[in-house]
């Protein structure tokens, strides 16, 4: 898994990096990636964390069904993903028109991206989210009630702390997914360029000279968070092993 | 002053009368505790003694009835529509102190964080919890306040639990085989502890056991209960002395059980006696108790004490089998020292069983029949 990471640095140069990233606006991307990204992520935990809660404690009717529609865009090639966001959202379609009442397209636009990177990204945090708080024993939520907690006051103080180290994969997770997003995004979004867009353009025009400086950043973006998280999460585990 | 005081303030008062479910029948009840009463549920584990104190918690569904906490309804279930629920006050609403098994201590949180976690204000109806550091003092805890629960060993874990189920304000105690884990210096303090707490809140509590020298040593009753059913309730003197049925002599220790004939005792008519192992002693002595005529068919020692099984004969020429404890170091020994060296398999032996209760040859009596003079019956 390591062996692509290490020839990718092994072909860079301090030098070429600075050449490909400095000048005036080629960071663009960079900014657009990360912008779209939190967006996104910003929706995903807003809505996504309710549903996933609803979906652990089975209080959805035809919660299968939910969490089924949750998984496809897990397991449709992005591509796809992509293709069929274009016959449900774009211009030519009734939403895409309800959209356009509110100055919103989703073609070739920065909303068009952080559409794109939800999509792509859901399932991983909804699902994670899901396991971290059917992970949860619903016993001690019992106990904090009988105890007098009100039930704002279990979730704050029982269920999201036992769950973070979950909630914290997860959303990791999906943030690396949303940033690197490309299948569906070269359908929907090709502008504007965020950096895995930016990475294939260059390498198209210019080849890998100018794409990995690209690829390298996206790296650095995506990576650390998820690792981090990963880290904190078995060491919290490891604390909590008590009934 | 204090008894003043104590007279004005209205007494909590538990009632209930209900079925709850659980495989494979449901587990029926019916209770009525006032004031600072005491009853365990005593029985064999899965009995449905938990199941009973959870559904008064309001962790488990009624199939059926209801169960009132002062003038609240804490649980109904709908008299029409089967298993639809009528009303079911939230949990923390209920004001119920609860020790469960496992008690579910929260990990990510402190030995104090657990113990002083209840949000729950004392009020003029709601007597306030003692002070944490007497309470913390009691249970050996002070030193470790502020370890995480994984660092804990088991009966150190069991006594945070115990904290923290009784650093908050209640109105009624219910406390789920609370002698777990803790070695017996700590089980005599619990028992004062609870007895202590229960009388200076005035609370009725309900203790689950399935070990009946607890049950005696804190509650003014006992039920005896099996298979989903109370078998018998009542003081745990009564218990043991006049138990209702063969099943509740069983559970309080009654190894044997001999008919008398007719013509042996009082009542004029066949009467079967319970005989408990360590309720027996060598030789005819007629004011303590019945005696028995029997040989000895096997022997086992087990300390100081001898394990013997004796036949007695029994009316229509059958035989019954007796156990008993034949302990080596009681003065009664003395006595019967011609027994002592002699004491073999197929030597004839005169035993007294002393006070043996008399049990009722008709059939287990369900809830219903139990007692009905007793007040804590409905």
């Amino acid at each position: 898994m390591l062996g692509p990471l290490a020839a990718l640095l092994g072909h860079l140069s301090p030098s070429k990096i600075v050449s490909t990233l400095a000048p005036p606006g080629a960071l663009n991307p960079l900014f657009i990636s990360l912008e779209a990204s939190a967006l996104a992520l910003f929706v995903l935990v807003a809505t996504g964390t309710p549903l996933a809660w609803l979906l652990a404690r089975q209080r959805l009717p035809a919660g299968r069904v939910w969490e089924t529609g949750v998984l496809i865009p897990l397991l449709m090639p992005p591509l796809v993903i992509g293709l069929l966001l274009i016959y449900m959202v774009g211009p030519a379609t009734p939403l895409g028109r309800l959209l356009a009442d509110i100055h919103l397209t989703a073609s070739n636009t920065f909303f068009a991206l952080v559409l794109a990177e939800i999509y792509e990204s859901a399932p991983y945090y909804i699902l994670g989210a899901e396991a971290a708080f059917a992970k949860v024993d619903r016993r001690l939520e019992e106990n904090a009630a009988l105890l007098g907690d009100r039930w704002p006051r279990t979730v704050w103080r029982i269920t999201l702390p036992l769950a973070a180290p979950g909630l914290a994969t997860s959303l990791t997770t999906a943030w690396a997914r949303a940033m690197g997003a490309f299948g569906a995004v070269i359908i929907i979004a090709y502008h504007p360029y965020g950096l895995p867009m930016k990475t294939w353009v260059n390498l198209e025009e210019i080849g890998l000279s100018g794409s990995l400086p690209y690829a390298l950043c996206l790296i650095v973006a995506a990576l650390p968070l998820p690792i981090l998280a990963y880290l904190w999460s078995s060491r919290t585990q490891q604390g909590r092993l008590v009934s | 002053m204090e008894i003043t005081h104590r007279a004005l303030r209205a007494d909590h008062t538990l009632t209930a009368n209900f079925v709850v479910e659980r495989r494979p029948h449901g587990i029926s009840a019916q209770l009525q505790l006032q004031g600072n009463s005491k009853l365990a549920l005593f029985g064999p584990s899965g009995a449905g003694k938990t199941t009973i104190i959870e559904a008064i918690a309001g962790l488990a569904r009624l199939r059926s009835g209801w169960i009132q906490l002062d003038s609240e309804i804490l649980s109904q279930a709908s008299p029409r529509l089967k298993h639809k629920v009528f009303k079911h006050k939230a949990l923390w609403q209920r004001d119920i102190g609860l020790l469960r098994q496992p008690p579910g201590l929260f990990p990510h949180l402190s030995a104090i964080e657990n113990i002083t976690y209840s949000p729950r204000q004392p009020h003029e109806n709601l007597e306030a919890p003692l002070p944490l550091s007497d309470l913390l003092e009691l249970l050996g805890l002070t030193e470790l306040a502020s370890e995480m629960p994984y660092r804990l060993s088991g009966g150190q874990l069991q006594r945070v639990a115990i904290a923290r189920t009784l650093y908050s304000p209640f109105k009624l105690l219910l406390l789920d085989e609370p002698y777990t884990g803790l070695d017996t210096s700590w089980k005599h303090a619990l028992t004062k502890l609870i007895i202590d707490e229960v009388d200076r809140r005035h609370v009725p509590c309900i203790l689950v056991t399935h070990d009946l020298s607890q049950a005696q040593e804190v509650a003014d009753q006992i039920a005896v209960i099996k298979d989903g059913r109370i078998l018998q309730l009542a003081s745990s003197d009564e218990i043991v002395r006049r138990p209702a049925s063969k099943e509740v002599a069983e559970l309080v220790g009654y190894q044997s059980f001999v008919a008398v004939p007719p013509y042996d005792n009082k009542d004029n008519k066949e009467v079967i006696l319970a005989i408990h192992p360590q309720k027996v002693i060598p030789g005819d002595h007629r004011d303590l108790g019945v005696v028995l005529h029997g040989m000895v068919t096997a022997l086992k020692p087990s300390g100081v004490v001898w394990e013997v099984e004796m036949e007695v004969s029994q009316p229509n020429s059958t035989r019954a089998t007796i156990t008993f404890a034949y302990n080596r170091s009681i003065d009664r020994v003395v006595v019967d020292t011609l027994m002592q060296g002699d004491l073999h398999p197929g030597r004839w032996l005169t035993v007294t069983a002393i006070d043996p209760p008399r049990i009722p040859t008709s059939s287990i009596p369900g809830p219903e029949a139990v007692r009905p003079n007793s007040p804590s019956i409905l």
